[in-house]
């Protein structure tokens, strides 16, 4: 079967990630890992392949004979007779990245929604340090310098309305 | 959809087929009549003919819909009451008679649900026909072809003979109910009635819808026609035509909106109760047409409108009929009042019945007073014209008011859950229009709120086929929160607040002048008057002192004084200081401050709520403001100083949510302002007092010294044993008592010189303290610090908590999923483990 070489810097755990293609070429199924007792999974294959140094820069292989999907590229190893044995493990988020985007999730932390609509634990806010201001109202009824403040209340004369 | 209750309509199998429908329509779509047993059925005959139980909650098929409790129709003043009724000479045959005894009801409970149905009664006449004739309409789709029906019936106008009426039950209560509404084939837009003049005789009146009404480029608007006496509804319809041609070029003038639940006697449960033939039959049990268009016979008349808000009913041929003598008659703010007059001619109390002339008004909640029409003479003939009137308010709109009139006009629109515009002009936009409104439906119930522009595609009626869809059951109507959030709180000062002692504004200036007064008072004493009897004549008291109450020093800029300049008066005695009038209260408005969510940039956030807010009051101290309550609000301060104790309050006030420009005062801080000074003066009667006992006592200590003195002499000069130095030693033992006696007649003799004057001190200093602080009142706000967070990196690799479900690819960057629905694609169930604990670790979308 075909499988081709990809490298990727992004972080294993994004879900979208973008692939550059190192490669190509023709491996058969490894009966054993590292020519152990292990067995190989679908989700944890090994392959043989005919060696290319490109492959060594390879993080992940594509097979499409198997579902189309992705793995990682967790070891090679060098065989003699010029080959590699390539051992992976599945990236399920690089392989059903479409079908878990169309998928309805409750998020409970996000970079990018509800940004401190809700009290979070783990944020950093200083427990010691406050930020004091004052906002000054624009008018007052009081004054200092009042021109006319003094009120006399007398008996006699005539009263107030 | 709801089942046509055949208990009412008849089966399907006794519907007419229409004629005249269009081939390429389909068998459902047929046109149909439900004609039961050759009967048209009307309001009246579902009673009569045993179809509807009375008093038992209308049937769903039957009610077209809801208006919630602030709608203008579930608020109507009722100022009209029963029918008389009068039997014909033979004395069987009821005669429906004249109005008579009538008196004004007002809705004194609110309904909180008001159930109603459309009537037509008058339509365009390119479809549909009257006198006789069948009406009809043709059926609505969507996505094809528009057509419009009515369901199940509106053939009615075969049995109005009005030449024969008397024979007939009420025409009135024939009204048909129009149950169901293609939602998207009839687009109301309201009409304004209103007059160019209340001061004239026999004002013009117009018809206007809302758009051109507003315009004050068109010819007629509010400017030149300000007095509107109602608002009403005109409808359009596509004839046919698929939606992307669409052309609602047919009016549809419906005549009335029927009120399904007539008095209060069952709370959200309307009933049907005619009596018809019995006289005694009171308007409190029957469920009756409460609107009806004025000019009801008159085809495509301009002022055929359906009536939703002010004057919503009138005698049936004859518009009331403003008086033509003293129109205006009061004034009261944006309303006003005149007089409505009914003219009823000899032959139309003949033909009409006293059921019609129900003068009811609503003016989208308010409710002015009501005024009673006169009593009619109970013996009227047929032969003699009636004529009576009553009184009615109108809205005076101007630029001030304008917009709030157009938005009341659209909630009084939007409560009945239509697609509406505001003018003729826009009958042809599109229904995500911009300019498209639709009626929101809570529950079913229209409150008046509405949407517009694409935002109607998310209300239910979007999909809709006809307004039966709507699920509301009067029969199980939804809990209404039965309070409108209107309040709002003021303050003021108090009117006619008069004290018994006078109070002078006094300037610093003039003030050193007044204290110099208290001190040369006593300067004024004629010579030879006691000076009790001058105090008291002239300061009304004996001590002038006692004609000062208080002298308080106000630190405040706004004028304490008033009125034209007066003298100080100490009980009689005019000082000639200037001075004024002093106020009572005084209030002042310091303005308001946002509390601003710096936080959420606007929008309160958890962080905001950590900020703890201190409001500094002068002379009143500090009030904690809670976060929660105040944050993003604004929040204002108003003081109500008291200038005859020198107390003051503090009110904080910040604005209602519901009505947005009303004050809501929270919090109330109490203080003192005015400093009391101290002042003296002469303390009169004490000054008497002590003249007088210093004068008595050296007259005592005279006499008594005289007299112990000649005794102790006496003595002395008894004892002749003992000689002069016996005298001497005799009157040494005993000269302390004299010596005491001379000595205290020296004190009271340097008592009565020695006199001092006695003064007396009123009011302590106080309260300087306070206006030696800050002066502004001051928010203090305490927000946690964040600055030493790097969001962008925090964000990245934590995220923000929150709480949102939607799909995974909605969210961007960091996310953490609690739970994930992966179903709809295949991956083994390793792998679905394997995503789900990843998703809940955290992923990079």
């Amino acid at each position: 079967m075909t499988i081709s070489f990809y490298k990727t810097a992004d972080d294993p755990k994004k879900l979208n990630k973008t692939f550059t293609n190192v490669g190509s070429g023709e491996a058969t199924l490894s009966a054993t890992v590292n020519n152990t007792d292990d067995t190989i999974t679908l989700l944890s294959p090994a392959f043989i392949v005919a060696s290319n140094t490109a492959y060594f820069t390879a993080t992940h292989i594509y097979v499409n004979d198997l579902g189309k999907r992705y793995y990682y590229i967790n070891n090679i190893t060098l065989l003699t007779g010029g080959k590699l044995l390539i051992s992976c493990s599945v990236d399920v988020l690089a392989t059903y990245a479409t079908e878990i985007s169309n998928c309805i999730g409750t998020a409970m932390r996000s970079e990018s929604a509800g940004i401190n609509k809700i009290p979070d634990s783990k944020y950093p806010v200083d427990p010691c340090k406050f930020v004091l201001d004052a906002l000054n109202y624009p008018r007052t009824p009081f004054t200092r310098m009042p021109t006319s403040p003094y009120i006399l209340t007398t008996i006699g004369g005539e009263a107030n309305e | 959809m709801s089942e046509i209750n055949t208990n009412i309509w008849g089966t399907s199998e006794n519907w007419k087929d229409a004629v005249n429908y269009a081939n390429d329509v389909p068998d459902k779509e047929k046109i149909q009549y439900a004609s039961v047993d050759g009967t048209t059925w009307t309001m009246y005959n579902y009673v009569a003919g045993g179809r509807v139980n009375a008093r038992q909650a209308l049937d769903q098929s039957l009610c077209y819909g809801a208006l919630g409790k602030d709608m203008p129709l579930s608020n109507i003043v009722n100022t009209a009451g029963a029918v008389g009724w009068r039997e014909q000479e033979d004395g069987e045959t009821p005669w429906r008679s004249y109005i008579a005894n009538l008196q004004a009801e007002s809705n004194q409970d609110k309904r909180t649900i008001t159930n109603y149905a459309f009537a037509a009664w008058t339509t365009n006449s390119g479809i549909n026909k009257e006198h006789g004739e069948t009406l009809y309409m043709r059926s609505a789709q969507r996505n094809d072809r528009f057509h419009q029906f009515w369901y199940p019936d509106s053939k009615y106008y075969d049995l109005i003979n009005w030449t024969n009426s008397e024979k007939e039950a009420n025409p009135f209560i024939k009204s048909m109910p129009i149950a169901r509404i293609p939602v998207k084939n009839m687009i109301a837009y309201p009409v304004v009635r209103c007059i160019n003049d209340v001061e004239i005789l026999n004002p013009t009146e117009k018809y206007i819808d809302l758009l051109n009404y507003i315009d004050t480029t068109t010819q007629y608007n509010y400017t030149n026609y300000p007095y509107v006496i109602s608002v009403g509804l005109v409808f359009l319809t596509a004839q046919n035509g698929v939606q992307e041609t669409i052309n609602r070029n047919l009016t549809l003038r419906l005549n009335s909106c029927m009120i399904l639940s007539p008095s209060n006697m069952l709370q959200n449960m309307p009933y049907y109760v005619y009596d018809g033939y019995d006289k005694n039959a009171r308007y409190d049990g029957e469920a009756y047409n409460y609107a009806s268009c004025i000019g009801k016979h008159y085809r495509n008349q301009v002022s055929c409108i359906m009536p939703i808000m002010g004057l919503i009913n009138s005698p049936e041929r004859n518009a009331p009929k403003f008086s033509s003598v003293n129109i205006k008659t009061g004034q009261s703010g944006e309303w006003t009042l005149f007089d409505v007059r009914f003219d009823l001619g000899t032959s139309q109390v003949a033909t009409m019945g006293g059921g019609y002339e129900l003068l009811m008004y609503s003016w989208a909640g308010k409710q002015p007073e009501i005024y009673t029409i006169q009593d009619s003479d109970p013996n009227h003939t047929d032969s003699q014209q009636y004529t009576n009137s009553t009184q009615y308010w109108a809205w005076h709109i101007t630029a001030s008011n304008v917009d709030t009139f157009r938005e009341e006009v659209r909630q009084a629109t939007a409560g009945f859950g239509l697609f509406f515009v505001e003018g003729a002009a826009n009958g042809n936009l599109a229904l995500d229009d911009p300019d498209m409104f639709l009626g929101i439906l809570e529950d079913g119930v229209g409150n008046g709120k509405y949407s517009h522009g694409e935002d109607n595609r998310n209300q239910p009626q979007w999909n809709w086929d006809d307004m039966h869809e709507n699920d509301y059951d009067p029969s199980n109507p939804p809990i209404i929160d039965p309070n409108t959030y209107n309040g709002s709180m003021s303050t003021g000062t108090l009117e006619w607040f008069q004290t018994a002692t006078p109070k002078y504004n006094i300037s610093f200036i003039n003030y050193p002048k007044i204290i110099k007064k208290l001190w040369d008072c006593l300067a004024l004493l004629p010579a030879g008057d006691p000076l009790a009897d001058y105090c008291l004549d002239t300061f009304l008291t004996q001590n002038p002192i006692d004609t000062i109450v208080s002298l308080k020093y106000f630190p405040i800029s706004e004028a304490l004084g008033w009125g034209e300049a007066v003298t100080v008066r100490l009980g009689k005695f005019d000082t000639q200081v200037s001075a004024l009038k002093a106020k009572n209260q005084i209030l002042y408005d310091c303005g308001t401050i946002l509390i601003y969510p710096r936080y959420g940039k606007g929008i309160a956030t958890w962080l905001d709520k950590l900020t703890t807010i201190t409001l500094y009051l002068p002379f009143c101290g500090t009030v904690s403001l809670e976060a929660d309550k105040y944050m993003g609000r604004y929040v204002g301060v108003e003081y109500a100083i008291d200038l005859n104790t020198g107390n003051c309050s503090a009110y904080v006030y910040t604005y209602a949510d519901t009505l947005g420009t009303e004050k809501l005062y929270t919090e109330v801080a109490n203080g003192t302002c005015g400093i009391d000074l101290p002042v003296t003066g002469i303390q009169h009667i004490t000054l008497d007092g002590q003249l007088y006992n210093a004068t008595e006592q050296l007259k005592g200590m005279r006499v008594n010294a005289a007299t112990q003195g000649i005794s102790q002499l006496l003595a002395l000069t008894s004892a002749p044993s003992q000689g002069l130095a016996g005298g001497l030693s005799q009157l040494a033992q005993t000269g302390g008592s004299l010596y005491n006696m001379l000595h205290n007649q020296d004190i009271a003799q340097y008592n009565l010189e020695h006199t001092q004057l006695p003064v007396k001190m009123i009011g302590t200093t106080g309260a300087a303290t306070s206006a030696m602080l800050e002066l502004y009142p001051t928010i203090l706000i305490e927000r946690p610090y964040t600055d030493g967070i790097n969001e962008n990196y925090f964000a990245h690799t934590n995220g923000y908590a929150c709480c949102i479900s939607d799909q995974v690819s909605a969210f961007a960057g960091y996310t953490e999923f609690a739970n994930i629905d992966l179903s709809g694609f295949n991956a083994t169930a390793a792998e679905k483990d394997m995503i789900r604990s990843l998703c809940s670790g955290g992923i990079y979308i």
